[in-house]
C-alpha cells in the first residue's frame, strides 16, 4: 500500500500539456522530493494530488482516495502548504489557523489545543495575538505549516517550503521535516533547492512534464554516479597516477591532491586489484570509496540529457 | 486595518450618504415648486399635505434604502472573491473539506450583513430624527404601517440576497477576478429597475402584491445560490485563472 500511486496521470490546459504520463509510486512515512524546473508541472501535479485541479487523464490514489472518488475525504487526510502562504493578513496567526482548524472540522476546544501544540513547536507560541500582515516571511511560512498540520493529515504537501527563507529558518523548516517523517507521515515535497532535497528526501522524482527519474535517493546517487572510484594517499597523489594509468582496467584516471579519480570497468571486480596493485607499489592508503555524485549534478546532467534530445522515459531506479 | 476603512469610506459610506441625502434633497425639490418653502415633516403644514409629503418620502426612503444592501452586497460578494484569489488565500480555502455549498452560501451571507446592518442604521436614524420632531406625526404612522415595514425587513433583505447570489454566479464563472469585478457592477441594472419600477407603481403597490414579489424575488435567489454552487466547482476555478 502506497500513500500516492498515480497512473498515467496527465493535465493540459487546452493546447499546453502540464503534465504528461506521470506514473508515481510513493511509499508511506518517506519525505519525497518531487524536483523539476520552473513550469515542470510540479505545482500542477500537486494540485492534481490535493484535489483541487480534475487530472485530464490517468488515475491517482491520494491517502487511500481515489482522485475520482469522495474529495472531501481526500481533503480530511492531508495538508496543503501552498507556495504563498495565503493567510488573511488582517486576521492574527491564532483566528487565522482557529478558523482553519473550524473548516477541517475540529471543535472549538480541539481546535484550540492542536493550534497551540503546533504553534509552540515551531516557536510562533508568543507572536499568536500578532495580525499576519506584520510577520516576516518565515513567521509567515510557520504560520502556513501549522494551518496545513492542525488536523494531523496522514500526507502532507509542501510545495516550495523554504522559497525566499533565510538561511537558519530554511534549516529549522528542514528539522521540522525530518521530525514529521520519523512521526509516522508522509511528506510530498516541490523544491527547487537541491541541497535541502539531498538533507531531507528519501525518495526522489525529477520531472520536466513527464517523470525522468523516480527511486530512492541512496540508489539514484549511488546507480548515476558511474564507476568511478576514488582513492586518497596520505601525501600526495602524483606519484601513483603513472602506476594506475598502466592498469588495463583503469578506464580514466585523474587526480587533484590527494585523491585519484579512477573510472573502472567494473568496480566490484576491479576496485581490490587496484588497491592490490597500489599496495605493492609501496602506497599508503588513506581512504578507498566509490565516487557519489551529488543530487545537484545529477540532476543537471540529467536535465541537460532531456534538452538534448535524451531519452525521457522514466527510468526506475 | 487602514486599507479596510478606505476601502468602506471610498466605497460604501460615502457613497451611502451621498445617495441618501442628494435624494432628500431632491426629494424636497417637487414640493418647494409648489411655493411652499415649509420642511416636508413639519407639523405646520396642512394635514392632508403633510400627509402626502410624509408618504412620498416615506415610500421613496424605503425603496431607496432597498437598493443600497443590493448594490452592495453584490460588490461585496465580487470583491472577496477578487480579494481572495489576489491575495492568494483561495488555495488554502479550497484545499479545506468545507462543502461547496457551505462555501458559497457563506460568502453570500457573510456580504449581506454589513449592508444590511446599515441599511436599518439608516431607517433607524431616519425614523429617530422624525420621531424627534414630531412623535406623532403622519410620516411615522406611515412607517410603521404594513408595507413600509414589509419593504424593510422583507424586500430589502430578500432582493439584497438575490443580488448576491447572482453576483456569485458571476464571481465564480468569471476567467479572470478584474472581469468579473467588472460584470458584478451590471448587476447593479436590476436594483436600478427594480427602484425605478417600484416609484412608477407607487399608487399600484399594496403589501400582498409586495409578498408575491418577496416569494418570487426569495425563488430568484435560491436559485442564485443553486446555480452558483453548480458553477463553483472548486476544482475548476483554477483551471479557468490558471489557463
Amino acid at each position: 500500500m502506497y500513500a500516492i500511486e498515480t497512473t498515467a496521470l496527465t493535465r493540459a490546459f487546452r493546447r499546453k500539456i502540464a503534465v504528461e504520463g506521470l506514473t508515481l509510486r510513493v511509499p508511506n512515512s518517506v519525505v519525497f522530493g518531487f524536483l523539476g524546473p520552473n513550469g515542470a508541472g510540479k505545482t500542477t501535479t500537486v494540485r492534481m494530488l490535493a484535489g483541487l485541479l480534475p487530472p485530464s487523464s490517468g488515475t491517482a490514489v491520494v491517502a487511500g482516495c481515489p482522485l475520482n472518488g469522495n474529495l472531501e475525504q481526500l481533503r480530511r487526510r492531508i495538508g496543503f502548504l501552498t507556495e504563498s502562504p495565503g493567510l488573511y493578513e488582517q486576521l492574527t496567526a491564532w483566528q487565522n489557523l482557529i478558523f482553519f482548524a473550524r473548516l477541517y472540522g475540529l471543535s472549538e476546544k480541539n481546535a484550540q489545543s492542536q493550534v497551540g501544540k503546533y504553534l509552540k513547536l515551531l516557536d510562533c507560541w508568543e507572536d499568536r495575538h500578532k495580525p499576519v500582515g506584520t510577520f516576516s516571511k518565515g513567521m509567515r511560512q510557520k504560520t502556513a505549516i501549522v494551518r496545513a498540520l492542525v488536523h494531523e493529515p496522514e500526507i502532507l504537501f509542501l510545495d516550495e517550503p523554504s522559497s525566499g527563507l533565510d538561511p537558519s529558518t530554511a534549516r529549522f523548516f528542514r528539522d521540522f521535516v525530518k521530525s514529521l517523517r520519523a512521526s509516522g507521515r508522509t511528506i510530498f515535497l516541490t523544491t527547487h533547492n537541491l541541497a535541502e532535497a539531498e538533507d531531507v528526501c528519501d525518495h526522489i522524482a525529477i520531472m520536466k512534464t513527464r517523470l525522468i527519474l523516480e527511486g530512492s535517493q541512496s540508489q539514484i546517487r549511488s546507480e548515476l554516479s558511474g564507476n568511478v572510484v576514488t582513492i586518497r594517499f596520505g601525501n600526495s597523489a602524483g606519484p601513483w597516477l603513472a602506476i594506475v594509468q598502466r592498469l588495463e582496467y583503469a578506464e580514466q584516471v585523474t587526480t587533484v591532491d590527494s585523491t585519484l579519480r579512477v573510472n573502472l570497468a567494473n568496480p566490484q571486480r576491479d576496485t581490490p586489484r587496484l588497491v592490490r596493485a597500489l599496495v605493492e607499489a609501496g602506497a599508503d592508503l588513506y581512504a578507498v570509496e566509490p565516487a557519489r555524485k551529488s543530487l545537484e549534478e545529477i540532476y543537471l546532467e540529467l536535465l541537460d540529457s532531456v534538452a538534448a534530445g535524451g531519452s525521457e522515459a522514466p527510468a526506475n531506479v | 486595518m487602514r486599507r479596510t476603512r478606505r476601502f468602506l469610506l471610498r466605497f460604501f459610506l460615502a457613497p451611502s450618504f451621498i445617495l441618501l441625502y442628494s435624494f432628500t434633497a431632491l426629494g424636497n425639490l417637487p414640493h418647494r415648486a409648489h411655493g411652499d418653502g415649509t420642511p416636508l415633516i413639519s407639523s405646520r403644514a396642512s394635514p392632508s399635505e403633510d400627509v402626502a409629503a410624509a408618504e412620498w418620502f416615506g415610500r421613496s426612503r424605503v425603496f431607496l434604502l432597498l437598493m443600497l444592501p443590493m448594490l452592495f452586497s453584490a460588490a461585496l460578494v465580487m470583491q472577496t472573491m477578487v480579494v481572495e484569489k489576489t491575495a492568494k488565500t483561495l488555495e488554502p480555502l479550497l484545499v479545506t473539506p468545507v462543502k461547496t455549498h457551505d462555501l458559497v452560501l457563506g460568502k453570500i451571507l457573510a456580504a449581506l450583513v454589513f449592508p444590511l446592518l446599515a441599511g436599518y442604521l439608516y431607517l433607524g436614524i431616519y425614523v429617530g430624527v422624525a420621531w424627534l420632531i414630531d412623535k406623532h406625526s403622519d410620516l411615522l404612522r406611515f412607517m410603521f404601517s404594513p408595507r413600509p415595514l414589509i419593504e424593510a425587513f422583507l424586500v430589502m433583505p430578500v432582493s439584497a440576497f438575490a443580488n448576491a447570489s447572482l453576483a456569485m454566479i458571476v464571481a465564480v464563472r468569471s476567467r479572470d477576478p478584474k472581469t468579473g469585478s467588472l460584470l458584478s457592477s451590471l448587476l447593479t441594472l436590476p436594483g436600478i429597475v427594480l427602484y425605478g419600477t417600484q416609484i412608477a407603481l407607487l399608487e399600484v403597490l399594496n403589501q400582498y402584491i409586495l409578498l408575491f414579489c418577496v416569494g418570487a424575488v426569495l425563488i430568484l435567489a435560491g436559485a442564485g445560490v443553486f446555480f452558483a454552487t453548480e458553477a463553483f466547482q472548486r476544482e475548476k476555478v483554477f483551471e479557468r485563472w490558471d489557463s
